[in-house]
């Protein structure tokens, strides 16, 4: 059995990743917002045509809801553009700085063409994580809970 | 010698519990760590993230206002103390999926009708790993922290967790 996480040699792909949620840039914020409570997810990709284009996440709704804007506006007017993108061939290790360096949760992974394939997501990774370590480890109580003073027996 | 994987007493070779706390080393052959980033995840402690200062309001503190205070200081989770006690804790994703396009309407309602009510919480002395995996399995990305005293110590993000083996895995 090997226990063995291998960050640097598996691609993204193991970390669980979603399939990509996309919008047009001329969606209104409000139908975003709907569209992300009916699927439970923190991100929407935007899209024009199949290149994206741009990716909104919750952290931006946090904003508009913060200073009440206009909902009706194109989620384009809103969006983070140009986002920072893997290459589906990226290492966990890769995702994993990324993350860690730049801030982000949650990383569109797109083909050569910049269609995205899907997102890695902070939660995938650890998922990954757990899968991939031993499970005794886990079963491990949380904190030392029988304490000896001397050792017993003859 | 044999490390004990649960409180990190240094064990004679072969026994088959740990002279310190009892837990059973019979399997430890299973999973020696294999890199230093299983090592770290299995040796170290939630101390060592070093957890932030909470951010706190009261359940009575109208929704829009920790809405603002949580885009205005760009963090995703506040948690919610009564009188010295945890009693819920809110985040970027109760906004979204609960304020939705009503944000607006519903801002003067109390924050404590949008909570995560009584949170899950981790001990400070609980290992990495164990951190890690309760964190996969509730899907928190954050967790309060509390200190042996029972009193609360801070918060860990999943992002914690990420800078924690990043610097792991390149050390």
């Amino acid at each position: 059995m090997s226990f063995e996480l291998k960050l640097d040699t598996e691609t993204i792909g193991q970390a669980f990743t979603d399939p990509p949620l996309s919008v047009s840039p001329d969606t209104s914020i409000r139908e975003v917002f709907c569209l992300l409570k009916q699927h439970n997810r923190g991100n929407i990709l935007v899209c024009d045509g199949e290149v994206l284009v741009g990716i909104f996440t919750e952290r931006d709704a946090l904003r508009i809801m913060a200073q009440d804007a206009n909902l009706e506006q194109p989620i384009s007017s809103v969006m983070t553009k140009n986002p920072v993108v893997l290459f589906q061939e990226a290492t966990v290790s890769k995702a994993i700085s990324m993350m860690a360096r730049g801030g982000y949760r949650r990383i569109p992974v797109v083909d050569s063409a910049g269609v995205p394939l899907g997102v890695v997501k902070v939660s995938g990774i650890l998922h990954y994580l757990v899968e991939h370590f031993p499970k005794v480890i886990y079963n491990l109580p949380p904190e030392p809970h029988h304490s000896t003073e001397q050792r017993e027996g003859a | 010698m044999t490390t004990c994987p649960s409180c990190g007493h240094q064990n004679i070779e072969g026994v088959d519990s740990c002279e310190s706390c009892s837990e059973s080393l019979t399997d430890l052959h299973l999973h020696e760590p294999a890199t230093d980033v299983e090592r770290s995840l299995l040796d170290d402690r939630i101390s060592v993230l070093e957890p932030k200062s909470p951010i706190t309001v009261s359940s009575n503190t109208p929704v829009h206002d920790v809405v603002v205070m949580l885009a205005e200081r760009g963090i995703g989770s506040v948690l919610i103390v009564d009188e010295g006690k945890l009693v819920g804790i809110f985040s970027e994703r109760d906004a979204l999926l609960k304020l939705n396009t009503e944000a607006n309407e519903l801002g003067e309602k109390p924050i404590s009708e949008f909570m995560t009510a009584d949170p899950e919480t981790l001990a400070a002395n609980a290992k990495v790993a164990f951190a890690v995996q309760r964190m996969d399995l509730g899907g928190f990305r954050h967790v309060p922290i509390m200190a042996e005293s029972g009193k609360l110590d801070g918060v860990i993000s999943v992002r914690d967790i990420l800078s924690y083996l990043t610097e792991r895995s390149n050390g």
